[in-house]
């Protein structure tokens, strides 16, 4: 029951990353594999406010979103200038930038040994020490950034910005100002994915950089794609799908001193087909 | 369109199933007692993991012949060098496969794996080099060869040689702080030049460049094979002929000693964890085309889970009689000569080797 719980709640929090980068990628094209740095800030955000200032987790998510939307302001304006392929190699220069001072400012992170003994939130007296209450805490977060992603693909900020993903020249002929949009949606995805952060140094109850890398960020880009682009259900299906897979592999009996590899490779293998037989991913509408 | 999706929900149906039957007969142990191990078989770390598993499976052979088959299974997962990956393996031990205890390798995993095991109330043995990686868990057991002994040795070898300032190069995380506490007891703080964070290029000279206008007299090598070999070379290459502090795994293996010259590197120290020739010629006759360097992390494994077994087994599992027979453990057979557990610590005495004259001899003061 314990191990279930711990994969839903890994479910939740990989939805809410994968959320945060389909506003950004599905709905207005922007190719960024930057989340793991957002991700990295909330994480090491409330990482250090819970084991130095012992701050409450619930304020520590929102200085983590402030920190983040600033970085993702910076970032975002950067990147602006590039297009295409230019701006995910742009958007993967961050990531290298945040895990490297996540590394190497050691006197704040903690460097290579990261940050032990992150405490579980508490709201008034209540603790969310257990896996069960963090479950229902990391659903109820995982709804309410559900209905943010909701509410924006449905608004007309939604609809400019899926008209900047088929076009952004003519929405411009239109008088739309497109940075504007732009910059917006990549801070308020870098915001969202900042909670994910959170939640995810407050249920570990450890940090290193070794978890926010590249690979992280193409991670969670596979979840969109492989679930789904520009669909809400996408992220949830993708997230779903890939952090279930390598553990169901976890049951196939094979020779126990090749057993870790083969499965990385049929892991490998099964993303290859994935993606051979559903291009668009599982649910999407849009692909690149 | 409809097709291709129904070929795919299927090829899903039918992947399910084959997971459910072969996990129904893989999952299911009939032993007494179990112990999961969560080690990095992929990832970064996969190097030590390798020989750890090898360590394990050789525990596994012992302990079989020992209680008998069926006694005790040791049920390895890969951690895939990641904190989070290992929460999950640890999860899955200790919920499917009932562990009994879990035994995690590397800092990171040590450290998330930690709370999950204190919640389970199980016995929990890691191997890292941070000490704070477990903080009010009495249930914890560490195994892991600390610099610290090594590092009070090697300042009191400085100072007994007249060397007054030292640089320590660096590559495994969190050990260096602790050797310079360790210095400390010889040499005075300012004379100890603490260089983290190393290149990942393999260009070591402006570093050591630094080292030569800090005046430093020798050089303590915390760092990986291939690396050593650059930065040595560089030294000699820049006229600087310090002497290298280090492990006969770490920065003076056989091959650098070889390949630098015995009669370039006078003056240099290097200390040796002693495995058992029983232990080398079991692990050999199974591994043979296993390197060397393979034999510590593998005899540490096997001498940390034999240990742990056998005390599992004589405390039928109660976890205080399982830890407090730790503590009155010393194995006079194991894998790593003179390794003993010490305050829930496994240790073991070391051997030091001068180079001098062309020579490499057994020191002690």
């Amino acid at each position: 029951m314990e191990y279930l719980i711990h994969l839903l709640i890994l479910i939740s929090i990989y939805a809410i990353l994968g959320l945060s980068l389909d506003l950004v990628v599905g709905l207005t094209g922007l190719l960024s594999v930057t989340q793991a740095a957002f991700y990295g800030i909330g994480a090491y955000t409330t990482a250090i406010l819970l084991t130095n200032l012992n701050i409450n987790f619930f304020l520590s998510i929102i200085f983590g979103m402030i920190i983040a939307g600033v970085s993702g302001l910076v970032i975002g304006l950067v990147l602006s200038k590039f297009k295409g392929d230019y701006y995910a190699l742009g958007s993967f220069g961050f990531n290298v930038i945040v895990y490297t001072i996540l590394l190497n400012w050691q006197s704040l992170t903690g460097g290579p040994l990261g940050i032990p003994g992150i405490s579980r939130p508490n709201l008034f007296t209540f603790s969310f020490s257990n896996n069960l209450s963090f479950l229902i805490l990391s659903i109820v977060i995982f709804l309410i950034i559900f209905g943010i992603y909701y509410f924006i693909s449905k608004s007309s900020f939604g609809r400019v910005l899926r008209a900047i993903r088929e076009d952004e020249e003519v929405i411009s002929v239109f008088g739309y100002h497109t940075l504007w949009f732009k910059m917006s949606i990549f801070v308020i995805g870098a915001m969202l994915a900042s909670v994910a952060g959170s939640l995810f140094a407050s249920y570990i109850t450890f940090v290193d950089p070794s978890s926010f890398t590249l690979t992280e960020s193409i991670f969670v880009l596979s979840i969109i794609i492989l679930g789904g682009l520009a669909n809400r259900r996408g992220a949830i299906i993708g997230a779903v799908c890939l952090v279930l897979l390598p553990e169901i592999l976890r049951f196939v009996g094979f020779p126990s001193e090749i057993a870790a590899q083969i499965r990385q490779a049929a892991y490998g293998l099964i993303l290859i087909l994935l993606m051979l037989y559903r291009p668009q991913g599982l649910v999407g509408e849009y692909k690149f | 369109m409809r097709n291709k999706k129904i070929i795919l929900v299927g090829v899903l149906i039918v992947l399910v199933v084959i997971v459910l039957i072969t996990a129904k007969n893989n999952n299911q142990t009939n032993t007494s007692y179990n112990i999961g191990a969560v080690i990095p078989l992929t990832g970064t770390a996969a190097y030590w993991g390798e020989p750890v598993q090898r360590g394990i499976l050789l525990a596994q052979e012992t302990i079989d012949k020992k209680f008998g088959n069926g006694t005790l299974k040791i049920l390895i997962e890969d951690g895939k060098s990641d904190p989070k990956e290992s929460v999950s393996a640890a999860q899955k031990l200790l919920s499917i496969n009932k562990a009994d205890a879990i035994y995690v390798e590397l800092s990171g995993p040590s450290s998330s794996v930690a709370p999950v095991v204190k919640n389970a109330e199980k016995i929990y043995y890691y191997g890292a080099f941070n000490d704070k990686v477990v903080s009010n868990f009495d249930n914890a057991i560490k195994g892991f060869l600390s610099y610290t002994g090594p590092c009070e040795f090697f300042g009191k070898y400085l100072k007994s040689s007249g060397i007054s300032k030292v640089a320590i190069l660096n590559q495994f995380p969190d050990t260096a702080p602790s050797c310079a506490v360790a210095l400390e007891k010889y040499i005075p703080h300012e004379n100890i030049l603490l260089l983290e964070n190393l290149p990942k290029d393999n260009d070591f000279r402006s570093i050591l460049l630094q080292i030569k206008s800090f005046g430093a007299g020798a050089i303590i090598g915390m760092t990986y094979e291939g690396p050593s070999l650059a930065w040595i070379k560089q030294m000699k290459d820049l006229g600087m002929n310090l002497p290298v502090l280090s492990g006969h795994d770490d920065a003076l293996t056989q091959n650098i000693i070889d390949t630098i010259g015995i009669n370039n590197l006078e003056g240099s120290l290097y200390f040796d964890a002693r495995v058992n020739p029983d232990f080398v010629n079991f692990y050999k006759e199974k591994y043979p085309d296993s390197p060397s360097s393979d034999l510590i992390p593998a005899g540490y494994a096997y001498e940390g889970i034999v240990n742990l077994a056998e005390a599992i087994i004589s405390c039928k599992s109660n976890v205080s009689c399982t830890v407090k027979s730790f503590n009155n453990r010393t194995s006079d057979a194991g894998a790593i000569i003179g390794a003993g557990f010490k305050n829930r610590v496994l240790t073991s005495s070391l051997d030091y080797y001068l180079i001098k004259s062309g020579t490499t001899t057994l020191f002690n003061f």
